[in-house]
């Protein structure tokens, strides 16, 4: 009787030998902000990249940061092996409950300026490289020379001098327009508009508002002023064009900071990436609504096209002016 | 009280016939069943009618504040860039629109600061539209949330039941109908009842679901970093009437009605049906029963089925072939006893006739040679046949003394036998009984004077006429007025009177001072050859006189009858039936 037990215990153990056990799963929690499709996208992007290496386990905050520090709290308890935070509530509540994990920010346009400087903080930015962003604009708009930005000092100031400086790289003049409040934005464009043939709009968040979305692109369309921006939506409402970042692709970025992290693999560069993968987006109709014709090679590169029937600012003015 | 067999039966088939005194307990079975199913099944569809329409109400309402909550929802929805942006007259747009729904009352859009932006109403809320004061129109707003929505649409904040009173609008504390609205909207009133519902306006979300660049920095534009819950615009509160929803309950109301009453009729048909088929059988049984209780056992209950009646009947039939079988029986054995009976009843009268006739011919044989030795004795004692001595003379009278009551006795049992053979022939006449009685005591005069008794003749002013035989009549008084000379003391009294009980009746009654009748032997005394205890032995007799008195006063329809008296005695009464009172005797 013992001999067989014996012989039964090797053959287990030879069992062992021939189909080894995979290496322990690490501990993954995603922070979700809320439940918007974007942030859907990122969640599914990076759990598409540490799903095979990791345990992974999703919560939502609902939009409230209260409620996400009571979670954060909870997972500072369990010590995940990596968190991912989608959006800025959830890098938030984060920031404030998690010392010891490694996270990982995604979906929040300027991660640098809420303070993210533990040392377990990383990062993708939703901004992408300003040279880029100038390229494509160089691309897209060819004839363009004389480019307007839109800013408020307190965030876009810190860009303004290095995106100077590429702009004349690239053989643009960069015609800049300072706004304090969102109130000195219709002076401010209506005087900028005569003195440029392209208007850049980046991320700033006293230019860019429900409000003042409808009446930059109505201006602009009014005075054949191209607009290069940042967001499809914009380009679908009357935008000329976009570089544009993909909820999907930012929750992948993040996914593979994450799985660095989880390996010990150096970071290289710095905490917060920019995003790797970028879009270029083009309305033709309101290309030729300007007057425009974007070149082939921009036509080709750009991975959303908008042509024909579709939205259009100012669609009663614009079918009237429309040929 | 012994119960007849009718009663037993109808108290067995029907139960006790009055107990309480109502109409129910004597009504019959086939009534109180269909009455109790009538109202079971009366209670039961008023419950099920009740409990629908109860729920038709809360459903109805309960899709018109849901479908008034999702319009509101949507008109937050809509209107978060005007309310965003000030713009008025689009918001007002907006509210006409809305108020084309029929149910929409009124609608009011406000900033979050209470700031009027659009304010329209039609019907009571028209005056919301004149900008009158909102306050007084529009009640204050509960803090209560009633359920959440969607994550794309705002939350509902309240729903408040408002209800028009004296020309103002009142906040009710319960969110449903009431009983009274319910009633109300049955009989056809319009309940003026309108729903509050508040929606907030929200501060849009990012133009694009999928756009990041876009959504991502509008969303931190909008958010304060350590504010919990998206901003507030405005508020949407749309006011939902709920006349029309009315309207439809009305209708729906009056054709569950009607459903329910052609559902009462059917049951009230199944019920008689199923009532007949369940006591028809009982009523024919019941019909059966009482026939046979009158006599008719060859009755018989046809029988249905094989249910419990059914074996019941079947019980039933059993028992009247079983009653029928055993009277047949009973009948045939009485007129075996009765014809055994009336043989022997004849053999009887035959032995008696012929008892009857051997002591007529016996007596009438005997009494021939008795007269012979009485004349002869008579003759001797007479000294025909030579002078005797004190001695013969002494023996001789014995004999006569014995002679004579031997005579006696043969000439009452002759006249017994006469009586018997001729008792139904009366020759009747009237007769005055006083005069009847006062040859009787004369006649006695000499024997009662033997003995020193008084006879006493208590006459009265008017006696009324007998109508009898004078002969019977006599021999009755003869035989009575004799019985009491002979049971009277030595100097007594003996006393007649007369009485009339009544105009059709006449008693004479008789009174002796004698030792009276043992109360044992009242009813024996009139038997024949019965002496009574207390005779003496030397008073002669037969026994028969009062028994021959008694037979012949029974022929002249009267009574005689005997009582002792106080302070010593016999009385015997003689009552007969008088003439008609005219012919009375003095």
């Amino acid at each position: 009787m013992f001999i067989f037990r014996a012989i039964i215990a090797a053959l287990l153990s030879l069992t062992g030998l021939i189909f080894p056990m995979p290496a322990t799963a690490f501990d993954v929690a995603i922070l979700k902000s809320s439940d918007l499709t974007y942030y859907n996208e990122a969640v599914a992007g990076a759990t598409h990249v540490l799903t095979a290496d990791a345990t992974i386990t999703v919560y939502n905050l609902h939009g409230n940061v209260t409620g996400g520090r009571s979670i954060a709290e909870k997972l500072r308890a369990e010590q995940p092996d990596l968190v991912i935070a989608v959006g800025l509530k959830a890098a938030l509540a984060a920031k404030l409950e998690i010392f010891d994990s490694p996270v990982v920010v995604c979906m929040v346009m300027a991660p640098e300026s809420y303070g993210f400087t533990a040392a377990n903080f990383y990062g993708v930015s939703m901004q992408p490289p300003v040279e880029h962003q100038l390229t494509s604009l160089r691309t897209s708009i060819p004839h363009a020379r004389r480019v307007g930005l839109l800013y408020d000092e307190r965030f876009t100031g810190p860009l303004l001098q290095s995106a100077a400086l590429e702009a004349e790289k690239l053989g643009l003049h960069l015609v800049p327009a300072l706004i304090a409040t969102p109130d000195d934005l219709p002076t401010a464009l209506r005087t900028l508009t005569p003195k440029i043939d392209a208007l850049w709009l980046v991320q700033d968040q006293t230019v860019i508002s429900e409000a003042s979305v409808r009446f930059i692109l109505e201006t602009t369309l009014d005075a054949k002023v191209p607009v290069f921006s940042f967001s499809t939506t914009l380009v679908q409402l009357g935008a000329f064009g976009a570089l544009v970042v993909d909820g999907t692709d930012a929750g992948r970025q993040a996914g593979s900071i994450g799985k660095r992290l989880l390996r010990k693999e150096p970071i290289k560069g710095p905490r917060f990436a920019r995003p790797e993968k970028t879009e270029l987006a083009l309305n033709l109709n309101v290309a030729s609504y300007l007057g425009l014709k974007p070149p082939d090679q921009a036509v080709r590169s750009a991975g959303k096209i908008f042509s024909g029937p579709g939205n259009l600012a100012k669609r009663e003015a614009s079918e009237a002016l429309l040929p | 009280m012994t119960p007849t067999p009718e009663s037993l039966i109808r108290r067995t088939i029907l139960g006790p016939e009055k107990k309480w005194g109502t109409s129910v307990v004597t009504s019959s079975l086939q009534t109180k069943l269909i009455a109790w199913m009538l109202l079971t099944l009366m209670v039961a569809i008023g419950l099920l009618s009740a409990a629908f329409l109860m729920q038709l109400c809360r459903s109805s309402l309960k899709s018109l504040l849901q479908g008034g909550a999702d319009l509101a929802q949507h008109l937050a929805v809509a209107s978060r860039y005007s309310v965003l942006a000030g713009d008025t007259p689009a918001l007002q747009r907006l509210s006409d629109t809305a108020l084309a729904v029929d149910q929409v009352a009124y609608l009011v859009i406000m900033t979050e600061q209470g700031l009027m932006l659009s304010a329209k109403g039609k019907g009571s809320w028209l005056a919301l539209s004149e900008r009158e004061e909102i306050t007084l129109t529009l009640p204050p707003l509960p803090i209560t949330v009633v359920h959440r929505s969607s994550e794309q649409m705002p939350e509902v904040r309240s729903i408040t039941k408002i209800r028009y009173k004296d020309v103002q609008p009142r906040v009710e504390p319960n969110d449903r109908f009431t009983l009274m609205e319910i009633l109300s909207i049955i009989v056809g009133q319009t309940v003026p009842v309108f729903y509050d519902i508040a929606v907030p306006i929200l501060r849009p979300h990012p133009i694009a679901p999928h756009d990041a660049g876009l959504g991502v920095m509008l969303e931190q534009a909008q958010t304060i970093v350590t504010q919990d819950s998206p901003t507030t615009d405005g508020l949407i509160r749309l006011g939902i009437s709920t006349v029309a929803l009315q309207h439809e309950l009305q209708s729906l109301i009056y054709r569950t009605i009607l459903i329910t009453v052609g559902l009462l009729l059917a049951a009230g048909i199944l019920s008689v049906w199923f009532a007949r088929h369940l006591t028809t059988p009982l009523q024919a049984l019941t019909r059966a029963a009482a026939r046979a209780s009158e006599g008719d056992l060859s009755v018989r209950v046809a029988t249905h089925g094989r249910d419990e009646v059914s074996r019941l009947t079947d019980v039933f039939n059993g028992m009247t072939a079983s009653l029928e079988s055993l009277t047949q029986s009973l009948e045939l054995r009485v007129e075996e006893r009765t014809l055994a009976l009336a043989e022997a009843n004849a053999k009887l009268q035959e032995l008696d006739r012929r008892k009857s006739h051997s002591l007529f011919t016996t007596s009438h044989e005997l009494r021939t040679p008795l007269t012979s030795m009485k004349l002869h004795l008579d003759n001797l004692l007479d000294g025909v046949g030579g002078s005797l001595t004190d001695k013969q003379t002494s023996v001789l009278q014995r004999i006569m003394v014995n002679i004579k009551r031997l005579q006696q006795f043969i000439e009452e049992s002759l006249n017994l036998s006469r009586i018997e053979s001729e008792q139904k022939t009366l020759n009747r006449d009237p007769v005055n009984p006083i005069s009847l009685m006062s040859t009787v005591v004369e006649n006695l005069g000499l024997v009662a004077q033997k003995r020193n008794i008084a006879i006493e003749h208590y006459t009265i002013t008017a006696v009324p006429v007998i109508l009898g035989d004078p002969a019977k009549l006599l021999h009755v008084f003869t035989n009575l007025i004799e019985n009491a000379i002979k049971f009277s003391p030595m100097g007594s009294t003996v006393a007649i009177s007369y009485a009339t009980e009544s105009p059709h009746a006449l008693s004479i009654r008789v009174r002796d001072q004698g030792q009276g009748v043992d109360p044992s032997e009242i009813d024996r005394i009139f038997e024949p050859f019965y002496r009574g205890k207390l005779s003496e032995a030397s008073i002669a007799g037969s026994g028969l006189g009062l028994m021959i008195a008694k037979h012949l006063v029974e022929l002249h329809n009267g009574r005689l009858s005997v009582d002792n008296v106080i302070g010593g005695g016999a009385c015997f009464t003689v009552t007969l039936p008088a003439m008609d009172s005219t012919a009375v005797a003095r």
